[in-house]
């Protein structure tokens, strides 16, 4: 305990003979962490973002289907099969795990729409508004003052290029021509109530949202027909887990899964993913460069303490005592250098957590893995991450240490005395 | 000034474990700088060139307004199209034309005996699309139509799959023409399936043959758009703006603005990669610039004894000057040497990134390719080794100057 203590105190006060020595090197360990927590938290932020984005749209943080539905989307694979299902009492089942925040049937089909002299093929998506805006914010992307009517109203909202590409506005009648479930062709006259604009070009040229009643009415499917469940938990991140639950609990009816957004949009979760393995990557770089420039200075710290060295060695201080020393003060260095990083990154970090980082200057709206980009890049905290960080710093200024103290501290005392004063 | 550096190269290798360190610390920064930029603009590069051959070429010229809005009577018709082509063909040479397409477009109902869907159709030239254009090495069953009036068609994977087509299938396509009110319907059979991984075309798309396109939505002798591709798409933008002045009443695109999603997404990732850029080297010069100076502050001594000698300041300065000016030129170099050699590797066997992914990843609309091939102008890798020296040199100014300071006579004594 006592040699401990010793070691302890020699270690802090060797740290402060060179103060400006130590204070420079403590200033490069505080950029470096710093930086990595900047970086760690953009990084953080985007992956967040997407994942909001990604599963907030429309996809869900799950959904059930029919288990042949994906991937053709058969018209007739509806949840239940041809039996059919009681849909409100599968819901209310559903309902009742603690995590569920909410759920929404939907039904699909494709048509062809027509304004007369001009046309375009649209993905249909028939859904309850009330029931939809608990799980996505895809019907809140709709232009203010317009909303879907109730079923049998027969209202269609339209994605925005979709809208201009057949010269449609609100008020507008669109006849909508697609084949039905039994085969025959489906026509009905709808009017539209909305434009929708998503920021995807993909959805907002080709999707037609309607009540999911007059889908149903239109694609000859009974009112308990439905091709998908989406729903919405509280944590994105526990979807596998969730489904897991479901799938294994009973609640659903036979032969339908329950998928999360991961298992949905797999380059969404090698994402999230890989956004881990990149941070792991710089860490790893930063905490090399760290550790070369440390090095510079260990090597001089302890070089030029050579004959000292030998001094505590002839007094009796044993190889490992001397190295426990010298690797002390790198400690310590390298725990101030974190406090202080770990201020500065804290400042950038408030400064990007709630201003963000404004990228409206370069570009306008991007989709990346079939999900969208906001302007807006806000940072986010990931702590597992930046204690990460922490701990490759720290490892990176032992090391440091330890090459040049491992070689003097075996030195023969009279040896080390012996040697000349600068190393 | 020969005698100074002699000493400033003696004097580096007084400490060669030190020098080695900084210099390999600096070349290591310049070798990553080099691999980050030359896969990141190696990565850009084949997104344009893979949506160029996919969707638009480098330069597009289409009718007025179709952009905008594409309707299927918005189309260039044969005169404009005829003074286009000539004008493209006597231009041709200076901008490095390799190719011109014609296409039209439009969007229908496919419907085979299982089921429909809704489709986005392409008139394509299938002889020309073959020889330029992606879609022909993606296909993965069945063959690319052989005429431009056969009725035989190309289908994305997704509208196979959906419609439980396979070549030698039969399908309907349903879309309205132009300027009529009425559906018209055309039986086609399925020449090929393609699959690019870029699932809005995979899902939705149906290549047709010019002419029957043309025949079918009526358009005539009309095309939608007339794509151009260039051997060298940074001849885009002067061919694009030539084109405006020779060709009015009609709408001249370059891919950026054909494109404007996929343009900010290169826009986007390369200010991601300069922030880091930026914020690393000058964590790396921070690291530099602290060894330079230690090794400044433990030579007082030293400096005392050249003032003593009659170094003036203005010398004491060069020295410590061209001290760093060898540790940036080895720096530069071995970084230079290091970071070239692994830009020769990565763009000759390439780096695959469907390591880090399973399945196929896409952004702004384009898939990107299994394998990334390094590529880097003569300007960025000059660009690069000239900042990390003139770096290296400006942090040199610090210890420099201080060097350069009155000495303290005292230190003399010491031992």
């Amino acid at each position: 305990m006592s040699a401990l203590w010793i070691a302890l105190r020699l270690g802090w006060r060797n740290l402060w003979r060179n103060p400006r020595r130590s204070l420079i090197t403590l200033a490069a360990i505080a950029a470096a962490y710093a930086f990595l927590i900047g970086m760690i938290g953009l990084m953080e932020g985007l992956k967040n973002q997407l994942l909001r984005n990604g599963t907030r749209l429309q996809l869900g943080d799950f959904q059930i289907h029919e288990s042949t539905y994906l991937p053709d989307r058969n018209i007739n694979d509806t949840i239940g099969a041809d039996e059919g299902v009681d849909l409100q009492a599968v819901l209310a089942r559903i309902s009742t795990q603690p995590e569920v925040e909410g759920l929404s049937a939907r039904v699909y089909g494709f048509g062809l729409l027509s304004t007369g002299s001009f046309s375009s093929g649209a993905q249909l998506l028939g859904v309850d508004p009330a029931a939809e805006l608990f799980v996505t914010t895809l019907l809140r992307g709709l232009r203010p003052g317009s909303s879907l009517p109730a079923g049998g109203a027969r209202g269609l909202i339209l994605g925005q290029a979709l809208a201009e590409e057949i010269h449609a506005r609100p008020g507008a009648e669109v006849a909508v021509v697609t084949q039905s479930a039994d085969g025959t062709l489906g026509n009905d006259l709808f009017h539209v109530v909305g434009i929708l604009r998503t920021g995807l070009s993909y959805q907002d040229r080709s999707l037609a949202v309607t009540h999911r009643s007059d889908l149903q009415e239109l694609l000859a499917l009974a009112p308990g027909r439905v091709h998908e469940v989406a729903g919405r938990i509280r944590d994105p991140l526990r979807a596998d887990r969730v489904c897991a639950l479901l799938n294994g609990s009973g609640l659903l009816p036979p032969h339908t899964k329950a998928q999360s957004w991961g298992e949905l949009s797999p380059q969404l979760r090698d994402y999230v993913k890989l956004s881990e393995s990149t941070n792991g990557l710089m860490i790893f770089l930063v905490a090399l460069f760290a550790a070369f420039g440390v090095l510079n200075t260990t090597m001089m710290a302890v070089f030029e303490r050579t004959r000292e060295i030998g001094m505590l060695g002839s007094l009796g201080m044993r190889p490992a005592l001397i190295l426990l020393t010298i690797l002390l003060e790198s400690l310590f260095l390298g725990l101030l250098g974190l406090a202080g990083g770990f201020g500065i990154g804290a400042l950038i970090m408030s400064y990007l957590a709630t201003h963000g980082w404004d990228l409206s200057r370069w570009v306008g709206e991007v989709s990346m893995l079939g999900t969208r980009m906001d302007p807006i890049l806000k940072g986010a905290w990931s702590w597992g991450q930046v204690g990460w960080a922490a701990g490759g710093l720290i490892a990176a200024t032992l090391l440091a240490a330890f090459l040049p103290a491992r070689r003097v501290a075996w030195m023969q005392p009279v040896a080390a005395l012996a040697a000349p004063t600068e190393g | 000034m020969g005698i100074l550096l002699t000493i400033a190269w003696r004097n580096i290798w007084r400490h060669t474990r030190r020098t080695l360190l900084t210099v390999f610390t600096v070349a290591l920064g310049l070798m990553l700088l080099l691999l980050s930029i030359g896969l990141g603009d190696g990565g850009h590069y084949q997104m344009i060139e893979s949506s160029v051959r996919f969707g638009s070429g480098h330069v597009v010229i289409q009718a007025p307004g179709y952009q905008q809005s594409r309707g299927v009577a918005k189309y260039v018709d044969y005169g404009a199209q005829h003074r286009a082509l000539a004008w493209l063909d006597s231009a041709g040479d200076r901008f490095g034309v390799q190719t011109v397409l014609r296409r039209v477009f439009g969007s229908g109902l496919a419907a085979s005996a299982e089921d429909s869907a809704g489709v986005q159709m392409i008139g394509i030239q299938p002889a020309l699309e073959r020889s330029v254009s992606r879609f022909a090495e993606k296909l993965t069953a069945g063959k690319f139509p052989e005429s431009d009036d056969a009725e035989e068609v190309v289908i994305g994977s997704g509208v196979a799959r959906r419609l439980a087509l396979k070549p030698g299938d039969k399908l309907v396509l349903t879309a309205q023409e132009v300027g009529g009110r009425e559906l018209q319907s055309i039986l086609v059979r399925v020449g090929g399936i393609m699959r690019t991984g870029i699932e809005e075309v995979d899902e939705s798309t149906v290549l047709l043959p010019l002419v029957t396109a043309q025949r079918f939505l009526g358009t005539g002798e009309g095309v939608h758009q007339i794509a151009v591709l260039l051997r060298d798409s940074r001849l885009a933008e002067p061919l694009a703006r030539l084109a405006r002045e020779r060709l009015p009443g009609l709408d001249v695109l370059t891919w950026a603005q054909a494109l404007p999603e996929l343009n900010d997404f290169i826009r986007i990732d390369d200010a991601g990669n300069y922030l880091f850029n930026t914020v690393f080297f000058v964590l790396i010069a921070f690291l530099v610039l602290n060894t330079l100076l230690m090794s400044v502050l433990e030579r007082k001594r030293e400096f005392a004894l050249l003032d003593a000698l009659g170094l003036t300041p203005e010398r004491r300065f060069s020295m410590i000057m061209l001290e760093a000016g060898f540790v940036a030129l080895l720096s530069a170099a071995a970084g230079a040497a290091l970071g070239l050699l692994g830009h020769l590797y990565f763009a000759v066997h390439g780096l695959p990134i469907d390591w880090f992914y399973t399945g196929e990843i896409s952004a702004a609309g384009v898939a990107f390719d299994p394998v990334i091939y390094s590529n880097l102008s003569e300007k960025r890798i000059l660009g690069c080794i000239g900042l990390v020296f003139v770096l290296t040199l400006l942090l040199a100014l610090v210890p420099a100057r201080r060097a350069a300071r009155p000495a303290d006579a005292c230190l003399l004594g010491r031992a």
